[in-house]
């Protein structure tokens, strides 16, 4: 349940970061694109994490 | 327990297992949770009011250093699934007089944890302090003795809140580990959908960037902070300390440190990174109780309903934290005794509940002891000192602790390469050791590096760490001197210990079958190339 968790937030992140590069806000737009990486690999780290 | 009269510890005393295995993969990752991630809703503005627009790589310093302290208790926790976690770590490396200084300096950790986490989880339960007491709020309930500010009301709820964890795991890790998982669930959600709701409505990158040009903290405040932030990492140590209780610890605790590593690392980076780009650092003063219901309550739409939310996860989670603290610090003790690094008295499980109920109250009082001194402790006007004290003891233990453990993987590879590492930190040298073949670990001697670095700022920085810390590691060496001497065993020998029948015993009760039989090949090759040595 976690990794689905943390992958549905790391995906909100990215097209979050995405939107704020469309609208030229390069900082944020990296700071958010760097936490949903993060969140994927957390996610990563979980999957299937249901033993 | 009774000594042979050679001091020679037969293999089933030292892997003597009590303790039942009942921990799951969930479970084991929940205790986890339960004490790093409540540290964003303590530390977050502590670290912010100290680190300023830096708060972020405050964290994020923190958070690397973390990671590989991480990737070390994943490879010695699954490699010798035993109650004792760092402290039995070091017992291994280095010896009985290391152990001690390594258990006791994470026992003082975990008292601290039971202390602050409780004051703080009452910190946001004094959120809805107004909504009883027709708009007053906790520091209203304060005496002003001298230039001590004594907020009552809030001491009695600690107090009462720590009673009850003692009780509580008096009872059984059952319980516990059960109300660790429903409730860390909850709060995972919930910092989910705090940390979506407040990117997406709220949050503004160009007062981050403003904040990190032109708010920047002095070189003692950014240490400061990010030795604050380092602190409350100590989740590691819990996982290893019920590892004696989890199921296959050898498949589930290098899987639960590594996804708990970055999980937290992501949630505590998210926050901090949020709360630059929201609210200025200095409106974080008077909310050091309750950061993350401040964050809430300025996302607009669902801020009203969010704030409350926040702060009843808040008081939630950080009272799981505490609660990890006190299973941890038993299950450490009780190490430690079996040890004999403490008197046995602390070893004594309870028959009815199958706890290390002694040890449970003993530091349980010991916490106990902790918020009364923090709360009488002079502050500034119109806010107690409690949780900056409390935060600022924090570090010491845990830095301590985490040197020397370090210290012990290195040694451990050369000593025992037989034991089987089903995780091994990344980044390895070969070489070869008196016959043996041997893996350094490379990325061991940069955590080793940056543990020291922040051990040096505790010390630099921490005004009531560097006189706490040292001296009850002194107090615990004098105890340890005079249990010793009663019972006619060496102070600073280590006494010799059978671990080849002690890990042969622990795999075995942890039916890690696959490890065993790779154990016994192991030994048996090094026997059949060095006739005459074990």
């Amino acid at each position: 349940m976690r990794g689905r968790i943390l992958a549905a937030e790391g995906g909100v992140l990215a097209v979050l970061g995405v939107t704020f590069m469309i609208t030229g806000r390069f900082v944020g737009a990296a700071l958010l694109i760097g936490l949903s990486l993060l969140a994927a690999t957390s996610a990563w780290a979980f999957w299937p994490g249901e033993h | 327990m009774q000594i042979p009269p050679d001091g020679h510890r037969p293999g089933e005393i030292v892997a003597g297992s009590e303790l039942r295995r009942d921990v799951t993969v969930w479970g084991s990752y929940m205790w986890g949770y339960a004490a790093v991630g409540a540290d964003i809703y303590t530390a977050l503005g502590i670290i912010t009011l100290a680190a300023l627009g830096l708060a972020p790589l405050a964290f994020l310093a923190a958070g690397v250093v973390f990671a590989l302290v991480g990737l070390c208790y994943a490879e010695l926790a699954s490699s010798y699934p035993l109650a004792g976690g760092g402290q039995y770590f070091t017992l291994r490396g280095l010896g009985d007089f290391s152990g001690l200084i390594a258990g006791a300096a994470l026992v003082l950790d975990y008292t601290i944890d039971i202390s602050l986490f409780t004051v703080v989880a009452f910190g946001y339960f004094n959120y809805f302090l107004p909504w009883f007491t027709f708009g007053h709020h906790a520091i209203d309930f304060t005496l002003n003795l001298g230039q001590i500010h004594l907020a009552w009301l809030w001491l009695l709820e600690s107090v009462a809140g720590i009673l009850l964890l003692i009780w509580l795991n008096v009872r059984g890790i059952k319980v516990s580990t059960n109300f660790n998982e429903v409730i860390g669930t909850i709060a995972i959600v919930a910092q989910t959908v705090i940390v979506l709701a407040g990117f997406a409505l709220v949050w503004k990158p160009e007062i981050v960037s403003h904040e990190f040009l032109f708010d920047r903290p002095s070189l003692s405040d950014f240490a400061f902070g990010s030795s604050l932030a380092i602190i409350a990492f100590v989740g590691l140590e819990t996982i290893s300390q019920v590892a004696q209780e989890t199921r296959r610890p050898a498949t589930i605790i290098p899987r639960t440190s590594i996804g708990l590593v970055l999980s937290v690392l992501l949630f505590a980076m998210a926050f901090s990174v949020l709360a630059i780009g929201l609210v200025h650092p200095t409106e974080f003063r008077g909310h050091e109780g309750d950061p993350v219901a401040l964050i809430a309550s300025r996302i607009p739409i669902i801020g009203i309903v969010a704030a409350p939310l926040t702060a009843a996860i808040g008081a939630l989670i950080v009272f799981i934290s505490a609660n990890s603290g006190v299973v941890s610090s038993s299950r450490l003790s009780y190490s430690m005794a079996q040890f004999d690094l403490l008197p046995t008295w602390f070893a004594k499980v309870s028959r009815k509940f199958q706890t290390p109920a002694r040890a449970v109250i003993v530091f349980g009082g010991v916490a106990l002891l902790q918020t009364v001194f923090a709360f009488f402790t002079p502050g500034p006007a119109g806010k107690t000192a409690a949780i900056d004290v409390l935060a600022d003891l924090y570090a010491f233990g845990a830095t301590t602790g985490y040197l020397l453990v370090f210290i012990s993987l290195f040694v451990l590879r050369f000593k025992d390469p037989f034991t089987p590492r089903p995780y091994k930190m990344p980044l390895n040298i070969r070489i070869t050791y008196k016959g043996n073949q041997v893996w350094f670990p490379v990325l061991g001697v940069l955590g080793f590096l940056g543990v020291l670095f922040f051990l040096v700022m505790v010390v630099l920085t921490h005004q009531y760490a560097r006189i706490v810390g040292p001296l009850w590691v002194l107090a615990a060496i004098g105890l340890f001197a005079m249990y010793r001497r009663k019972r006619g065993l060496p102070i600073f020998k280590t006494l010799p210990r059978d671990w080849v029948t002690a890990t042969r015993r622990v795999l075995l009760e942890a039916e890690e079958f696959q490890s065993l039989e790779e154990y016994d090949a192991a030994l048996q090759e090094h026997r059949e190339r060095s006739p005459g040595q074990e």
